[in-house]
C-alpha cells in the first residue's frame, strides 16, 4: 500500500467574542493524505481549510488528535496572500529562502531559472510594491517551489489570475511537481484545478467540518485538458452527485464552484 | 509634482522675505540693539563670527559632542528597544526608568550630569538622556508593529534567527528609527547647546553664547543661534536625505 500521512480525530476550537463562545472547526476529524501525491482540499468558504493547512503545517497547535508522519517534514507554504518582503527585490525574495541552503553559483541558476518558469525574469530587481497582485503571487510561487521541502502546502494561491496565466501556472507545476513529486495539499475552491492537478480530491463541509466526498482522479495527467473532455464529464457528474445526496446540496455545489 | 515644489519653494522664500523686513521695522521700533538687533548688525556679528578663530573648532566641538552622544544613543536604544519587543521582562523593567527620564525637567537631568561628569562630558550625557526615551519609545513601538505573518513565513521556511532579525525585524523598524532620528537629532543639538551653556567646556556654541550674552552682545546671541539653526537644518537634510536612500522601495 502506498505511505500516508494521518490525520486522527483532530479536535480544534476557536474562541470567539473575546472567549466567550467557541466555535468548533474540528471534531474527532481524520483524514488521510498520500505521500508524494497531490491531495486537493475543497469546501464552502470558512468551513476550515486554512485551518487544516495551518494544523498541517505546525502554525496552529491542535487541541485533541494526532497528525501522524508530519513531524520533522520541511514545509513549503503558499499563503492566501504572497507575504514578500517589501524592502527586497523579486530575486532577492526568492533567494531568501535558499540562501542558507547552496551556494552563491547554484543559487543564481536557480532563481533564474524559477523566475523564468513564472514569467517573471524581466522584472527580477522590482520591488514588490510595483507589481500587480497576480505578479506577487506569482513570486510567491516560485519561492515555494526553489524551497526544497518534503511536502507543499497551498492555500488557493492561483484565485484572480487570469485564466491564461493560471492554466500556464498549473503547467508549470505539474512540470515542477513531476521533478521530486512532493506531498502537495492543495486548498482551491475550484473544481476545475483541482480536477486538472489532483490525485486525489476531498470535499468539506461544517462546521464541525466532515468529508463529505472523497473521490481519485485516475485520468492520467498526460490525456488532462483543463476544464474539456473527460475532466469536465468528472465535473458535471461530480456536481450533479453532490445534488442529489445532501438536503441542501446545491447551496454546496453553488458555494464551491 | 515638480512645478509645485519650486512654488512651494517660492512661497516659503517669500515669507522669509517678509519676516525680515518684519524684524528691520521692529528692531528701528524699538531702536535698541541690547534688546533687538537690527538684521544688519546680526549679519555683520555672523560675518565677524564666522571669520573669528574660534568659530570652526567650537562649531566642530559641538558637533561632534552632538554626534558621538547621538550614535551613543542611537545603538543602545535599537539594542535595548528590539530586545524589549522581543523579551518582555526587560519591556517591563525599563518602561519605568522611560516614564521617570521623560517627566524629568531638562534642567535637573543637566544639573546631575554636571555633578557626575566632567565640563566636556556631561553635555553629551545629557543628550542621552533626553533623546534615550523618545528613540527607544519609536523602536519598541516599531518593534511591536512588525508584520507577524512575515515572521511566520520565515519560521516556515526555516530561515535562521540572525536573518530573520536582519531581514525582517531591523527593515521593519527602520520607519520607525528614522522617524526618531529625525525628531532626535535635532532635540540633541539643542539640549547639547543648552547644557554647554550651563557646563562651559572651553571651546563650544554653548560656551560662546553665554560670552556673547556676558558682553552684552545680544547680536552675537542672533548670530551663533543661526549658525545651530544652520546646522540643524543641515542635520535634517541628511535624515531627509538617508530616508529616502533607504526607503526607496516604498
Ligand atoms: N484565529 C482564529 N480565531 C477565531 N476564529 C477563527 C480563526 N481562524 C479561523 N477562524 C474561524 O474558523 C472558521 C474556519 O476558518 P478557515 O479555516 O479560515 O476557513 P476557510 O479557509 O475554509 O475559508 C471560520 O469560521 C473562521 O472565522
Ligand atoms: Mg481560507
Amino acid at each position: 500500500m502506498h505511505k500516508s500521512l494521518q490525520v486522527t480525530n483532530l479536535t480544534k476550537e476557536f474562541n470567539t467574542t473575546q472567549g466567550l463562545n467557541t466555535l468548533k472547526v474540528y471534531e474527532k476529524f481524520s483524514l488521510s493524505i498520500p505521500e508524494n501525491k497531490v491531495t486537493c482540499i475543497m469546501g464552502p468558504s470558512g468551513c476550515g481549510k486554512t485551518t487544516l493547512l495551518n494544523l498541517v503545517s505546525g502554525l496552529l497547535k491542535p487541541d485533541a488528535g494526532e497528525l501522524k508522519g508530519f513531524d520533522g517534514k520541511t514545509v513549503s507554504y503558499l499563503f492566501q496572500e504572497p507575504r514578500l518582503l517589501p524592502w527586497r527585490t523579486v530575486w532577492q525574495n526568492i533567494d531568501f529562502v535558499i540562501k542558507d541552503i547552496y551556494p552563491k553559483r547554484q543559487r543564481e541558476e536557480i532563481v533564474s531559472r524559477y523566475l523564468k518558469m513564472v514569467d517573471l525574469h524581466d522584472f527580477s530587481h522590482y520591488w514588490p510594491g510595483r507589481l500587480s497582485g497576480g505578479m506577487k503571487q506569482r513570486v510567491s510561487i516560485a519561492r515555494a517551489f526553489v524551497f526544497p521541502s518534503d511536502m507543499l502546502l497551498m492555500d488557493e494561491p492561483f484565485k484572480g489570475l487570469d485564466l491564461q496565466l493560471k492554466i500556464s501556472l498549473l503547467d508549470s507545476f505539474t512540470a515542477l511537481w513531476q521533478q521530486d513529486l512532493r506531498t502537495v495539499i492543495f486548498v482551491t475552491h475550484d473544481f476545475d484545478e483541482a480536477l486538472y492537478l489532483g490525485d486525489h480530491i476531498y470535499i468539506l463541509s461544517g462546521l464541525p467540518a466532515n468529508v463529505n466526498k472523497s473521490l481519485a482522479v485516475t485520468i492520467p495527467r498526460e490525456e488532462r485538458r483543463y476544464g474539456e473532455g473527460k475532466l469536465k464529464e468528472q465535473k458535471e457528474e461530480l456536481l450533479a452527485g453532490l445534488c442529489c445526496r445532501q438536503e441542501q446540496p446545491c447551496v454546496l455545489a453553488q458555494a464551491i464552484s | 509634482m515638480k512645478p509645485s515644489i519650486s512654488k512651494d519653494k517660492r512661497y516659503t522664500l517669500g515669507a522669509v522675505l517678509f519676516l525680515l523686513i518684519l524684524w528691520e521695522i521692529v528692531s528701528r521700533i524699538v531702536g535698541a540693539g541690547i534688546l533687538l538687533p537690527r538684521p544688519g548688525e546680526t549679519w555683520k556679528e555672523l560675518v565677524q563670527i564666522v571669520g573669528s578663530e574660534d568659530f570652526w573648532p567650537a562649531v566642530i566641538g559641538t558637533t561632534t559632542r552632538s554626534l558621538i552622544g547621538f550614535s551613543l544613543t542611537l545603538f543602545t536604544a535599537v539594542l535595548f528597544a528590539v530586545t524589549a519587543g522581543l523579551w518582555k521582562p526587560l519591556y517591563y523593567l525599563f518602561a519605568p526608568l522611560v516614564v521617570i527620564t521623560k517627566a524629568a525637567p531638562p534642567i535637573s537631568i543637566i544639573l546631575l550630569a554636571l555633578i557626575w561628569l566632567g565640563t566636556d562630558k556631561a553635555p553629551v550625557l545629557v543628550g542621552f538622556l533626553v533623546i534615550f526615551p523618545i528613540i527607544y519609545t519609536n523602536i519598541v513601538a516599531g518593534v511591536d508593529n512588525v508584520d507577524a505573518k512575515l515572521i511566520e513565513m520565515a519560521a516556515m521556511y526555516r530561515i535562521r534567527r540572525l536573518r530573520r532579525l536582519s531581514e525582517i525585524y531591523l527593515p521593519s523598524i527602520m520607519p520607525y528609527v528614522l522617524a526618531a532620528c529625525s525628531t532626535a537629532l535635532g532635540l540633541n543639538l539643542r539640549v547639547v547647546i543648552m547644557a554647554e551653556v550651563l557646563s562651559q567646556p572651553p571651546i563650544s556654541m554653548g560656551t560662546s553664547l553665554q560670552s556673547a550674552r556676558i558682553f552684552l552682545n545680544t547680536a552675537g546671541v542672533f548670530a551663533w543661534t543661526m549658525v545651530a539653526i544652520a546646522l540643524a537644518a543641515l542635520f535634517d537634510y541628511s535624515v531627509s536625505f538617508l530616508r529616502k536612500k533607504l526607503e526607496a522601495w516604498r
